[in-house]
């Protein structure tokens, strides 16, 4: 694909815990083909435990131990030159971060720190990346760029713990945006919030995207954040990307066993037929079932399922799903 | 009609900040309701509108500054502290936290069993435990001798709902049940509270952030805002054709799942939570659309619109239909 912009390679990022002398082997993100193309919201859906997390910190090149990259890689185009990550030094992944890559952390409420005040917090930020020492230049910067967010520049002045928590997130998420990067990846930045202040933050992060014009990779275990804003989206399981597809075709055409419980387990307004949970339990990411590692909690497995993990089929143009009932072009029996 | 539980006028005070600065925080502003035998009804609203402050007075967990909780026609005093909890069980947000992870799961089993003695041997109470587990359908050898982190969410959830079923209570009270468990799971824990109901009668209090599964599973609803009830009718009167501009907000705000249907229009936020709880009149008047003079020095009554109750100076009047709500709101 020509217009990836972030693309990950049969990637596999693992966990090695030393617990009593026994090493602990955690496959959190497990042999994963992404390819994120330019100026597109990029969703990945998945229960918790299931390695989304992981998957981001890999993709934003915050690897650190115990989490390891065990094989594959992942690519930045950089101004029309590929960049394989693993390549680059400690200085060139600093130099790369909030102006082409920003990572907006899970429970980004509180990353911010609380003894001082948000325009120091700005300050200290805008004199790491950019060639800004005068203290008024800086937050004339800042001020700037709040005032283009539509956020009141007199939260400047405040602590953190003076703001609501849906000021917090949205501040950090402009603090992310400040320096335009061209990808954006965001961890839950609006689970913990109210409905309402959830509302507000997605419209943040849906205007800084047509506004830069940029990719945003979003993580959320929320589907219904994910109908509103994104336009492809993955659904991860167990460390594994099972099924690929744009939204309306996720919601519409959900074509996986798992994707299809996921969708049809959603409650909705003016609806109360008897909805059905996926049944069993999401598996240890340690000690992962063989084959596709949906089988048993699959009520469409067979034998072959217990054995092998399938390889991805394209059902329609950019939909592709990782299941051997679609391989086999049995999938219309079940569906 | 019978009540099982009734919460009268009921109302509690915080105060915050030090001896110079006082600030009085008035949580749960005089809110009455009552729950129906063999009836789930959602006391809804976000964060901070004074839900589970309200679940914990009921629960005992704090007491009121004024008001009264009625069960089953007996007014809850100190001295029948056991007749009211065996009737009344709580359930809780993060399964994790309910239980100690150094203790067996088990072991709570047992303690309930001690405190309400409700068996007279061993074997009785396991008969009991395994009963019970098996409506959320584990089994007592599923968690015999096994310890909390040996379960995942979903599954202590469901364990602390069959512990809780110990005691036969006619009312469980759920705070935020589903809220920390996956998606994915999340339905069989909200169709676990529909069989309750509909096979055993028993009742739930189910308080709530979550609309959709709200609507889904529950019958009647209140919502609060800030500490008042701002809107209570049957789910299907509140949250099919909400007539406060409060309840219109949060049901448009709600992310449904569906890309056709995509938000449109731009929302304000709150200025800050203490400024809507010191608001004189109505306490969402600073973010109403349809906010009218009267809405910033009168706190508004209750109206009864259409079989739903609204606290909303625009239905005092002239009722408006909603359809003209929700056309004024752009949505």
């Amino acid at each position: 694909m020509g217009d990836a912009i972030l693309r990950a390679e049969a990637l596999r990022a693992f966990y090695a815990l030393d617990i009593y002398g026994k090493t602990k082997v955690i496959k959190a993100v497990n042999d994963v083909d992404l390819a994120i193309r330019e100026n597109e919201i990029y969703g990945i859906a998945g229960e918790s435990g299931c390695g989304k997390s992981t998957l981001l910190k890999a993709l934003a090149a915050a690897v650190e131990p115990p989490l390891r990259v065990m094989s594959g890689k992942v690519v930045y185009r950089v101004n029309g030159a590929e960049v394989d990550v693993a390549a680059l030094s400690q200085e060139e992944k600093r130099q790369l971060r909030m102006t082409y890559i920003a990572y907006v952390p899970q429970g980004s409420m509180s990353v911010l720190n609380p003894v001082v005040r948000i325009r120091d917090t700005y300050r200290d930020f805008i004199e790491s990346h950019l060639d800004v020492h005068q203290k008024g230049e800086a937050f004339a910067l800042a001020r700037e760029h709040l005032v283009e967010l539509g956020l009141p520049p007199k939260i400047l002045d405040a602590y953190p713990h003076q703001l609501s928590g849906g000021m917090r997130q949205r501040v950090t998420i402009a603090l992310a945006t400040l320096l335009k990067p061209r990808i954006i990846i965001g961890d839950e930045p609006t689970t913990a919030l109210d409905v309402v202040v959830q509302r507000g933050v997605v419209q943040l992060i849906k205007d800084v995207q047509s506004r830069l014009k940029n990719t945003i990779v979003l993580v959320t275990h929320d589907m219904g954040v994910h109908a509103n804003i994104a336009d492809r989206i993955g659904i991860m399981y167990a460390g594994k990307i099972v099924e690929e597809a744009p939204t309306e075709r996720i919601f519409g055409a959900p074509t996986h066993p798992y994707t299809r419980y996921l969708i049809n387990s959603l409650p909705r307004f003016g609806d109360k037929t008897p909805r059905e949970s996926v049944p069993g339990s999401p598996p240890s990411l340690a000690n992962l079932p063989s084959g596709c590692p949906f089988h048993p909690r699959c009520p469409h497995a067979m034998n072959i399922c217990k054995r092998e993990m399938p390889g991805f089929t394209r059902v329609a143009p950019d939909h592709r799903v990782a299941c051997w009932l679609v391989e086999e072009g049995r999938y219309g029996e079940t569906a | 009609m019978e009540k099982l539980l009734e919460v009268e006028n009921l109302t509690k005070t915080f105060t915050l900040g030090s001896v110079l600065s006082r600030v009085k925080i008035t949580a749960v502003d005089d809110i009455s309701f009552f729950i129906k035998p063999a009836e789930i009804f959602a006391l809804a609203g976000e964060s901070g509108c004074g839900k589970s402050t309200t679940a914990r007075i009921i629960m005992g967990f704090e007491r009121a500054t004024s008001g009264a909780i009625i069960h089953n026609g007996r007014r809850e005093g100190k001295s029948d502290r056991v007749w009211f909890t065996e009737g009344i069980q709580a359930i809780f947000q993060d399964p994790f936290a309910t239980f100690n992870p150094l203790r067996t799961v088990e072991r709570y089993f047992f303690e309930t069993i001690q405190n309400y003695r409700l068996a007279t041997s061993k074997q009785e109470a396991i008969e009991r435990i395994d009963a019970k587990l098996r409506l959320v359908g584990l089994t007592y050898d599923d968690l015999a001798g096994k310890y909390p982190g040996e379960f995942s969410g979903g599954q202590l959830q469901r364990i602390s709902i069959a512990r809780a079923l110990l005691t036969d209570p006619k009312l469980i009270i759920a705070d935020e049940p589903v809220s920390m468990v996956d998606a994915s799971l999340r339905m069989s824990i909200v169709n676990l509270f529909r069989r309750l109901r509909d096979d055993f009668g028993v009742s739930v209090l189910y308080i709530t952030h979550d609309l959709a599964t709200a609507y889904y599973v529950c019958d009647r609803i209140a919502i609060m805002f800030r500490g008042k009830i701002v809107e209570m009718g049957t789910v299907e009167q509140v949250l099919m054709a909400p007539k406060h501009p409060y309840t219109q907000l949060l049901r448009a705000s709600i992310p449904e799942a569906d890309p056709r249907r995509r938000w449109q229009g731009v929302i304000r936020l709150s200025d800050t939570e203490q400024e809507e709880y010191l608001r004189q009149g109505c306490r969402f008047a600073g973010r109403c659309p349809h906010v009218m003079e009267v809405c910033r020095r009168v706190p508004p009554p209750q109206f009864e619109v259409d079989g739903a109750q609204v606290a909303c100076h625009l239905h005092a009047a002239m009722p408006r239909s909603d359809e003209v709500l929700i056309a004024a709101q752009g949505q």
